[in-house]
């Protein structure tokens, strides 16, 4: 028997969102992996790294972050489980720009938390940029 | 106005107290009380916004009289007062350490906010007082062409000027108004990033040795351990060589050196480090001893260990010891006589200008004019008190009430350096990094001066 299925939501982000956000995983990733270097190390240049990374990752965040409050305030887009992408990409922005302040620290003094806080927003990112994806949106594939 | 309270001040031991309406422990003296150290998410910072005197003046006690002797000098720093009463003055600007991490970059623009917009003179200024009335009415330029320099001594007709890159020596004859030869290279200082340029610099008595003090790369290794080779310590060059030696170290940023009338005690002022607190860690004065130990990257005031800086220091006891030695001596000196000092403890104000800003560092030096000298030093009583402070918190103009002579009070800026003869204290005032002006002081009513 034929079924009619109207699609309302595409499942596909649009792919200048699609980079921002899942341009957090890399660097905050790099970040995490460059204070692991710097604790194993003690060489400062792998701080530095992770400073810059973090900054990369809160400027590519915020932008996908303004992205999803713009689809979250238009009902017409505001699909299920939006919300929850929102909210899991808000969090990983505020816990990653604790943690850039926390790299503003001279040398060790952001150490250890500033590579336990890199870890968390790492899996932050990771989970948010999960939520973006599978996150259905209304409108179709462009 | 803005307030960042982005970094945090240390005080000078000697001379450290808050003011601004923020009671805090007094430090003072060899034993000052030391907080935790503690810095939160947003270090303090405050600047202060630049203003010019205007008509304003410093106050001064009953029986001194204070006047500006020049004006629209570019970036004063040491001033050499000669033996004929000129007043050489040193003009630059030095440093340029690249920015490394993005606190850097957003914190170079905050402080940019309080320092001066006028370039480095790279020169020297003489300016005389040919009658002794007070009014310096020659001026010349004595040299120029210098690259930022900084420190400044006399002996036996030789004239050597610390630059931020090497030591030189001009020759120089009585009365004169202009070298009469560019300077000869005597040798090269540690330059490569200079986060500290400032080069202080003493001669021993005999002209045979030259101290050079040499700031960190770093407030605390945060440029990296290598960045350190060569750095925060003081040399000992031999005058007619150049061949150096560190003469003392952890010493992060000795910004004015001074030889002990005499001895050949050297004596030091010392810039500590920043970040872990509004009280923390006491500048000092110190007499230095050959071969010592201060502690900086690794520790402070004495067994302190600074937990920012890895690897760490193994013989972390053994360096307890040698300041615990070090800070005995200069106890002990501090309790004696001595007929002269380094007034230059108020070179802790630069920090704003350069690097960063102390919110509410109190300083206190005094003025002694039994031996014909002067003593900056606390703590004694019918002294002369060079008072210093600089006013941050509210971001109040420094400038505004300055009282160079006299009880400690509040909001009080003036007086960066400070040389003396028997009869004047100069003092260079930065007035809040903006002013850039040398003041005289008459000590017309001082006491059993000849």
């Amino acid at each position: 028997m034929a079924v009619i299925v109207e699609r309302r939501y595409s499942t596909v982000i649009h792919p200048l969102h699609a980079v921002l956000l899942a341009g957090t995983v890399p660097l905050f990733l790099g970040a995490a992996l460059s204070d692991a270097a710097y604790a194993r190390t003690y060489e400062i240049q792998w701080n530095n790294f992770a400073s810059w990374l973090i900054v990369g990752g809160l400027a590519f965040g915020g932008v996908a972050l303004v992205l999803a409050i713009i689809d979250l305030c238009r009902a017409d887009r505001r699909a299920a489980g939006i919300v929850l992408y929102a909210v899991a990409l808000l969090s990983t922005w505020v816990v990653g720009f604790f943690n850039a302040l926390m790299h503003a620290r001279d040398a060790w003094a952001s150490m250890p938390t500033g590579l336990v806080l890199s870890a968390i927003v790492v899996v932050l990112a990771c989970v948010a940029t999960w939520f973006g994806f599978c996150t259905p949106r209304i409108g179709g594939a462009k | 106005m803005k307030r960042f309270r982005l970094l945090e001040i240390a005080g000078l031991s000697f001379v450290l107290s808050a003011c601004g309406g923020n009671p805090e422990p007094l430090q003072y003296g060899p034993n000052p009380q030391l907080p935790q150290p503690h810095r939160g998410l947003l270090p303090n910072m405050t600047i202060a916004e630049p203003a010019e005197w205007g008509d304003q003046q410093p106050t001064v006690p009953q029986g001194y009289a204070i006047r500006a002797i020049a004006t629209d000098l570019k970036i004063p720093r040491q001033t050499l007062l000669l033996p004929n009463g000129d007043i050489l003055v040193a003009e630059g600007r030095g440093g340029g350490a690249p920015n490394l991490k993005p606190k850097d970059v957003i914190a170079g623009h905050i402080k940019a906010k309080g320092t001066s917009p006028v370039g480095g003179g790279n020169r020297l200024t003489l300016l005389r007082d040919a009658d002794g009335d007070g009014v310096y009415e020659v001026r010349t330029v004595f040299a120029e062409n210098l690259n930022a320099p900084y420190g400044l001594a006399l002996v036996d007709g030789n004239l050597y000027v610390a630059n931020q890159d090497a030591l030189v020596r001009f020759e120089y004859r009585d009365g004169e108004t202009q070298a009469s030869a560019p300077p000869v290279k005597i040798a090269d200082l540690p330059a490569a990033i200079n986060h500290h340029w400032t080069k202080p610099l003493a001669a021993s008595a005999d002209g045979q040795f030259l101290f050079v003090g040499i700031g960190s790369n770093s407030n605390i290794t945060e440029r990296g351990m290598t960045a350190e080779v060569d750095r925060a310590m003081v040399w000992r060059v031999d005058a007619r060589t150049g061949a150096h030696k560190p003469y003392a170290t952890g010493l992060r940023n000795p910004t004015a050196l001074a030889i002990q009338p005499g001895t050949d005690q050297l004596w030091a002022v010392v810039n500590e480090r920043d970040e872990i607190g509004p009280n923390l860690v006491p500048d000092y004065l110190t007499a230095v001893r050959e071969g010592g130990f201060y502690g900086w990257p690794y520790s402070y005031w004495g067994r302190n260990v600074d937990t920012r800086v890895r690897p760490q220091d193994p013989g972390d006891a053994r360096q307890g010891l040698e300041m615990i030695g070090a800070r005995a001596h200069r106890r002990q000196q501090h309790h004696d006589d001595i007929d002269r000092l380094i007034v230059d403890g108020f070179e802790i104000h630069r920090r704003l200008e350069l690097h960063e800003h102390r919110e509410h560092a109190l300083e206190r030096g005094e003025f002694a004019v039994r031996h014909g000298d002067a003593v900056a030093q606390a703590g004694r009583a019918q002294r002369l008190a060079v008072v210093e402070c600089v006013e941050g918190v509210g971001g109040r103009v420094s400038g505004e009430r300055c009282n160079l002579l006299g009880e400690l009070e509040e909001n009080v800026t003036l007086a960066r350096n400070v040389c003396a003869n028997e009869h004047r204290l100069l003092g260079e005032d930065v007035g809040q990094f903006h002013k850039y002006r040398t003041l005289d002081v008459f000590a017309a009513g001082a006491p059993s001066s000849p």
